[in-house]
């Protein structure tokens, strides 16, 4: 009678176990290309926001080609946004602007100047020394959003007045 | 003797015991009720649902496979084209030609000339030379197509500007995905 028993009760079980180890391997197929798809994505947003960092550097220094006023008219520390003006009477060229703008609605792109120190030497110094008014740092920061997180990158170097 | 064997094959414990169990077992399988209608029901209902996740998920896996790929391939022609063309206009000095998909400029003095060109089949071409610059490859892969390449010139006074706005399409089994690519680069030669 016991073994009986055990064949009568083995159909649900074995389905329970069945169903189980299914969804295991079914779960861990689907994270796993998941991930693939996810890194992929990720892989792509990241080497097109490197090129609109390094254009956002190119535009400042287009600014700074252009007229240097123009830069010295910004507020150091302050976030800037850069559009490409085409209706320009002069030239097409890139400008920098307050208002918020989005590249295809992925990219968040801003830039902002800060003020450069150098010492008796003409060193660059994070602290004391003198104001150089004729160099600037630049900060280009990249963001975009992959499903819910976020991603910044940033580039920064130093422009400087060519007279 | 022959007696002996008879009785040792015929009668070992073990054979009755077996006869016993076999005819148990007969005996119970024939009292057995079997299923009934709502069970087959259940057990077929359980078999759809588990072989509909099955299929569904596989259709998933091979479905983000294919668009995985296709991200790969416009990452890596994306990437290509534009270390390409953003290295050469750094190397430049002025620009000749400046328009939808073509883009020739002068480097070294005037002496070489470099050009890129989109052709029939949508693959981006980078040529080369003095004089005339000749073919040198292309620079986006077999399966990914130049959908739009805009060059714009920017003229800020002290220097010459290349903008670059590039769209690339791939088609990998039926998943179509295209991105754009953009770049400004300053020729370094023209200040």
């Amino acid at each position: 009678m016991k073994k009986i028993n055990y064949k009568k009760g083995s159909g649900l079980a074995e389905i329970l176990v069945a169903v189980f180890i299914f969804s295991i391997i079914l779960g861990s197929l689907i994270t796993a290309s998941n991930k693939y798809l996810s890194g992929a994505g990720e892989n792509l947003r990241s080497t097109q926001g490197v090129y609109i960092a390094q254009e956002g550097i190119e535009a400042v220094k287009i600014i700074r080609d252009t007229n240097w006023d123009i830069i010295d008219t910004l507020s150091d520390d302050m976030d800037y946004y850069l559009y490409f003006d085409i209706s320009s009477s002069t030239n097409n060229t890139w400008e920098a602007t307050s208002t918020f703008s989005s590249i295809d609605s992925i990219f968040t792109r801003t830039f902002k100047l800060n003020s450069v120190y150098r010492d008796s030497d003409g060193r660059i110094v994070s602290s004391g020394g003198t104001q150089d008014l004729n160099t600037k740092k630049v900060t280009v920061s990249v963001s975009w959003k992959l499903k819910t997180s976020t991603t910044t990158k940033s580039l920064s170097t130093y422009i400087t007045n060519i007279m | 003797m022959k007696e002996e064997i008879k009785n040792n094959i015929i009668k070992p414990p073990f054979f009755n015991y077996h006869t016993r169990k076999h005819l148990e077992i007969g005996v119970s399988l024939h009292s057995k009720r079997g299923f009934t209608l709502v069970e087959m029901l259940m057990y077929v209902a359980l078999m759809a649902l588990i072989i509909i996740i099955i299929v569904q998920s596989m259709v998933l896996v091979l479905k983000s496979n294919r668009t995985s790929f296709a991200k790969i391939n416009l990452r890596n022609s994306g990437y290509s084209a534009m270390e390409g063309m953003l290295r050469e206009i750094y190397l430049s000095e002025s620009i000749d030609q400046v328009s939808f998909g073509i883009l020739q400029m002068k480097q070294n003095s005037g002496v070489n000339t470099v050009k890129f060109a989109t052709s029939s089949d949508f693959t981006l071409n980078f040529f080369e030379g003095s004089g005339i610059p000749v073919l040198v490859g292309p620079l986006t892969s077999k399966g990914v197509s130049v959908k739009s390449l805009t060059f714009t010139q920017i003229n800020t006074g002290k220097s010459l500007v290349v903008r670059i706005q590039m769209q690339l399409q791939t088609s990998v089994n039926g998943i179509t995905d295209n991105e754009w690519f953009y770049g400004t680069a300053i020729l370094r030669g023209s200040y």
